[in-house]
């Protein structure tokens, strides 16, 4: 797509007085209808100049001298074909942002409006735009431009924001009629996305506002858009021209919304490629970078799916399986404990039942030894009884016999003491002697001589004295 | 539609969250229940989003050209 000039004929112009003063009347009408009016010098420049500000063209030539006065900056463009030369004057900021270099010799193409400086009343184009002819010229262009731009932070990777993974709503900028646009939404995919298509020139001196005004209408427009494509196919370094502008470089970098860039070719890296949030190589990269993700999220949500009920149903059979476990564990061990219990119930019923049995059987040993001692004691008892009732047996006849003994022996006795009965002695004859005292004297020499001593008889007594005891 | 838009990358987000939980080593089973019923919901309602298909162009062209018009008038 080419820019074409608009062209003016001279004849076209709208110079005559009557024009100025009634711009809605042709030219043609003019002569009849001339009014004297009498113009100062500079009121007429003004009105002039007024008129011929519409007048934008686009010129090609080639750059002869450069002067550089405060802040503008003047140079001729010559005609390389014939003796022309039309005076330029550029804003220097304008030049600066435009990220050329004026030189001598240098081919350009310019678009400006002409003018016609009051003080020398010199005629020039003011110039709003400068496009470099040529590879060479262009290449040194850009490297400035992107020296510039880089040491005033645009290319920072920091700013740059990611792209939303699921975006709904898509500001597309870039020519209708061109083949980015049919790349791109070719491999957007079908995800029910919204593209609002903004149709721009891509190329040409144009193209710089056309793509400026475009992002600047998304952000200034409501429109929810969350990603803005800029996109063109390749071409020359010319023809890529607006892409490697500051102005379009300024409009990507003041974007509230993230900007992915698709310019041209792989191999073509513009500014805006630089500036932008996001590069995509060519058109059908920046649409299959958009989709990527929508087009992920099937799969990922597939995977998503087969991971969660497979993990779900990995634990739940791991919990059965540990339950199972634990019923066998507790059964087991439930069972092994009963098991123990009862054993040990049953030692202990055993045990309770020897002893038990020792004790019965003690008991009945005890009741033998009883038994048997009760017949030894009924024995001894009969025993003693008997021995008792013989002993008494004895006794009762032993008491006979000691009666009749004693009967027999006091008879004895009696036999006895009847013979030796004093009384009987003395009747036969015999005499009892005692002392004073009255004991019996039976050996002389206890008495003394003249002691008294009674002489008892059978009948009667006598008292003597001691005469003589030899 | 932003409120679509939402939802889907919310539900994406809420997805990978569940399916991260999933990963973990030692998952409750209550708590597993429940965020298995919220996945598979997550699930149909961004499989029932992929359904929709075609995109819809919107050209603001003449916008632009409007704009255009009212700048050079």
């Amino acid at each position: 797509m080419s820019d074409q000039p608009t062209l003016y004929p001279f004849d076209d112009l709208p110079l005559l007085t009557s024009d100025l003063l009634s711009p809605k009347k042709t030219q043609k009408k003019a002569p009849k209808e001339v009014v004297e009016h009498i113009y100062t010098v500079g009121e007429f420049l003004d009105v002039v100049n007024q008129k011929i500000k519409s007048i934008e063209t686009t010129i090609q030539g080639e750059i002869g001298k450069v002067d550089v006065r405060g802040a503008a900056v003047y140079f001729t463009l010559n005609d390389k074909k014939e003796k022309a030369t039309l005076s330029c004057i550029v804003w220097r900021n304008k030049l600066n942002s435009m990220g050329i270099e004026l030189r001598e010799g240098l081919e350009v193409k310019v678009v400006g409006h002409p003018t016609i400086y009051k003080p020398m009343g010199k005629f020039s184009l003011e110039v709003q735009y400068i496009t470099p002819i040529g590879e060479g010229a262009l290449k040194l262009a850009f490297e400035k431009l992107k020296r510039d731009l880089e040491a005033k932070g645009y290319f920072n990777e920091a700013r740059k924001r990611p792209l939303p993974r699921y975006p709904q709503k898509i500001g597309l900028i870039t020519s209708m009629s061109g083949e980015a646009q049919r790349d791109f939404i070719t491999h957007l995919g079908t995800y029910g996305l919204k593209v609002y298509f903004y149709d721009v020139r891509v190329e040409g001196v144009k193209s710089i506002p056309s793509v400026v005004s475009a992002i600047q209408w998304f952000n200034e427009h409501d429109t929810g858009v969350e990603v803005l494509v800029v996109t063109r196919g390749g071409g020359s370094l010319e023809s890529l021209q607006a892409f490697n502008s500051e102005e379009v470089a300024k409009a990507i970098f003041s974007s509230r919304i993230p900007v992915i860039s698709a310019i041209g070719h792989e191999r073509d890296v513009t500014i805006a490629d630089h500036v932008a949030d996001c590069r995509a190589s060519t058109p059908t990269h920046a649409g299959k970078m958009l989709s990527e993700y929508w087009s992920l999220a099937a799969q990922t949500i597939e995977t998503y799916e087969q991971n969660i009920s497979a993990v779900f149903k990995n634990r739940c059979s791991r919990l059965k399986e540990i339950l199972t476990h634990y019923e066998a564990t507790w059964i087991t061990g439930f069972m092994r404990s009963i098991y123990a219990r009862r054993e040990r119930l049953a030692t202990l019923e055993s045990s309770l039942t020897g002893s038990f049995r020792h004790i019965f059987q003690r008991l009945e040993f005890i009741e033998k030894t009883f038994a048997m001692n009760h017949l030894k004691l009924q024995t001894s008892i009969n025993t003693v009884s008997h021995n008792l009732m013989r002993a008494e047996q004895e006794l009762i006849n032993g008491a006979e016999c000691y009666h009749s003994f004693l009967i027999k022996y006091l008879d004895h006795l009696n036999n006895g003491l009847i013979l030796s009965d004093p009384e009987l002695k003395l009747k036969q004859g015999y005499s009892i002697t005692k002392n004073s005292a009255g004991n019996v004297l039976k050996d002389p020499a206890a008495t003394m001589k003249g002691d008294i001593i009674t002489v008892q008889l059978y009948k009667g007594s006598l008292t003597s004295k001691v005469e003589k005891n030899t | 539609m932003d409120t679509k838009k939402t939802d889907f990358a919310d539900a994406i987000k809420k997805l990978e969250e569940i399916n991260k939980w999933f990963q973990s080593e030692d998952i409750d089973l209550d708590e597993g229940l429940s965020k298995l019923r919220l996945g598979k919901e997550l699930i149909k309602s961004c499989r029932d989003r992929l359904s929709t298909v075609e995109n819809e162009f919107l050209k603001i062209k003449e916008d632009f050209v409007e704009e255009e018009k009212k700048e050079t008038e």
